[in-house]
């Protein structure tokens, strides 16, 4: 439906751009911008304006970040033998909230996925390589379980095993608090494969 | 297990419907285009939280509305009772499965529950249709069995999407693609080879069942078989490890040929599934009166396997198939289900069930018109 105002069109267009927003979804934003206080809405714009110009990738690790290298390659406090090779920044920060690691990150920006073409090159593969040195000892794959984080984790592994540091992946297998009869068999055989001494 | 009721609200021409089911035959009557197979098609919904049809839950919702729910009470054959909640939000796209309002997810864990066969006149393709519709039927049956084949063969068609993808490119701008179809080989092996050793050993334990089947159907003396064959030989006694080594070796041998079609030439999207006879191809020599046997006892067959295989008696699901078989034949199959389990039946010809069955508690009648089910008293 076309709307009297060219401007709210204008707006509609920009927001069913989104991933995800349908047209409709889009005219309901819309409207609900509309109806915000005029300072909510300058907050919203600002934001968006301020993502763009001030975040950028890392020339380290490609995490978003404002200052560069970011705070995590920078720290001291990090142990820097160890890389985690990660998809994408939401996963590092599903990682950091664990407080459980303490080495660095490594974001590829993606996993291979040839039928939505991309290959190696699109991925942060070569600064990977770059960026292992003598004081790299362990390099974590932490990618989906999926069968992209797969070929992924694959393709790194026969890159990343000439060069003779520790390889690992982490390992997939029951949620903690639900009930081993409860898991489903598929992630149980998975757990089972990818089981580890004791 | 048995579905105590149903309730449905928005789903295809239903938009309020309320039925108290019977414990044995179901029969369900109606003019073409009522709305009788919705009804079927909203009990697959409860055993495989979607259609029969593969159609997108958008497809199911009543036009012009933007949610449908379904609810029933399925009882186990140990007598719980199981709350079943699915609802559709079109506007978020969300769909939802509860049993006694807990969440269900993933959806495939809930795959094999609530076992379910299902016949139609469509399924003719299993025994008339090519290889697709045979792989089809062996993958409903085992996935209904066993979660991890249904995984695996999820993943596996993705590979293979993948893989075809990388030949599809490798043809049209020249690049080297061993390399980059190395991850993809290795995951095509592992999925391809569970899906292969899960088929062989299928196909091995569901031969007695199809001959049992196949005798109380008919008097004469005729040896219904089945066979797997693979797109690679593999012996009856390969271990996955063995399949997956042969596995490798082809896909080395045929990289040339694959590179030039363009595509994946081997694995278990490319399995046939031979039946025959007295040792003859269905479908080269069977008379129309073996097809529709066959794929009685198919179906038979399926039900006895599941109802092993999942601890649960399933329900049977007979979407007009009646008004294709003459009127012995009908008569005989009739019987046989009804004694099995629940059985839902729909027709457009009210005759040979008043012949066949005593309506009342356990049997019942239902008639459909425009999406509105009216139950006869008792
Ligand atoms: N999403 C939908 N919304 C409303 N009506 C629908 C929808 N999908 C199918 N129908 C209607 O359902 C009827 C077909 O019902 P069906 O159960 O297949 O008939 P039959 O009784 O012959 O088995 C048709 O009249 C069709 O228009
Ligand atoms: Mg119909
Ligand atoms: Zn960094």
């Amino acid at each position: 439906m076309l709307y009297t105002s060219e401007l709210l069109e204008t707006l509609i267009d920009e927001l069913s751009r989104l991933p995800g927003i349908g047209r409709k979804t889009a005219q309901r934003l819309a409207m609900y911008i509309m109806k915000l206080p005029r300072e909510e809405v300058v907050g919203m714009a600002k934001a968006l304006v301020n993502v763009k110009d001030k975040v950028k990738n890392c020339s380290i690790c490609s995490n978003f970040t404002e200052e560069d290298p970011c705070f995590i390659c920078s720290s001291p406090k990090r142990d820097r033998t160890t890389i985690c090779v990660v998809e994408e920044p939401n996963d590092v920060i599903a990682i950091e909230k664990t407080n459980d690691f303490f080495g660095l990150y490594h974001v590829l920006g993606g996993a291979l996925s040839p039928l939505d073409g991309i290959g190696p090159e699109d991925l942060k593969i070569k600064e990977l390589l770059q960026r292992i040195d003598d004081n790299t000892l362990e390099i974590i794959l932490a990618l989906n379980p999926n069968v992209e984080g797969e070929a992924t984790t694959l393709y790194l592994s026969r890159l990343l095993k000439p060069v003779g540091i520790k390889l690992t992946r982490i390992a997939r297998g029951i949620p903690i608090g639900s009930d081993l009869e409860f898991a489903d068999e598929a992630t149980l055989s998975r757990a089972i494969e990818g089981r580890v001494t004791i | 297990m048995y579905l105590e009721n149903i309730r449905l609200k928005n789903f295809r021409n239903h938009a309020d419907t309320s039925l108290n089911f019977g414990t044995k035959a179901n029969v369900v009557l109606g003019g073409n285009g009522e709305g009788k197979t919705n009804l079927l098609e909203a009990i697959s919904y409860i055993s495989l939280t979607k259609s029969f049809y593969a159609s997108s839950d958008t497809v199911v919702l009543k036009i012009n509305e933007q949610v449908f729910e379904i609810e029933a009470n399925v009882v186990s054959d140990g007598g719980m009772i199981n709350k079943v909640h699915i609802g559709y939000d079109s506007r978020s796209g969300e769909k939802a499965y509860s049993i006694n309002k807990r969440r269900i997810e993933p959806f495939s864990s809930i795959i094999g529950k609530f076992p379910l066969v299902f016949l139609s006149p469509e399924n003719a393709d299993i025994t008339f249709g090519g290889p697709t519709d045979r792989r089809k039927f062996l993958d409903i049956v085992i996935s209904q069995s066993n979660i991890s084949y249904f995984k695996d063969l999820s993943e596996y068609r993705k590979v293979v999407r993948h893989r075809n993808k990388i030949f599809g490119d490798a043809k049209n701008f020249r690049t080297d693609t061993s390399v980059l179809l190395e991850p993809w080989n290795d995951q095509l092996v592992k999925y391809g080879s569970r899906i292969m050793f899960k088929r062989k050993l299928f196909v091995n334990e569901f031969r007695k069942y199809i001959e049992e089947s196949y005798s109380d159907l008919v008097d004469v003396k005729e040896i219904p078989s089945i066979a797997y064959e693979p797109s690679f030989e593999i012996n009856d006694d390969d271990a996955i490890e063995r399949i997956s080594e042969k596995f490798f070796d082809i896909i080395k041998k045929k990289n040339q040929e694959e590179l030039k079609f363009g595509t994946t030439l081997i694995g278990p999207h490319r399995d046939e599934i031979n039946l025959k006879i007295n040792n003859l191809d269905l479908r080269k020599f069977a008379s129309q009166g073996q097809h529709k046997t066959f794929l009685i006892a198919l179906k038979i067959g399926e039900f006895f396997y599941l109802k092993e295989r999942c601890k649960e008696t399933p329900v049977f699901l007979l979407d007009d198939v009646f008004s294709e078989l003459d009127a012995n034949r009908a008569l005989h199959m009739l019987k046989l289900i009804e004694s099995l389990s629940q059985t839902f039946i729909t027709s457009t010809n009210p005759e040979i069930f008043d012949v066949a069955l005593n309506f009342g508690d356990t049997n019942k009648i239902f008639f459909v018109k425009s999406g509105r089910v009216e139950t006869t008293q008792n």
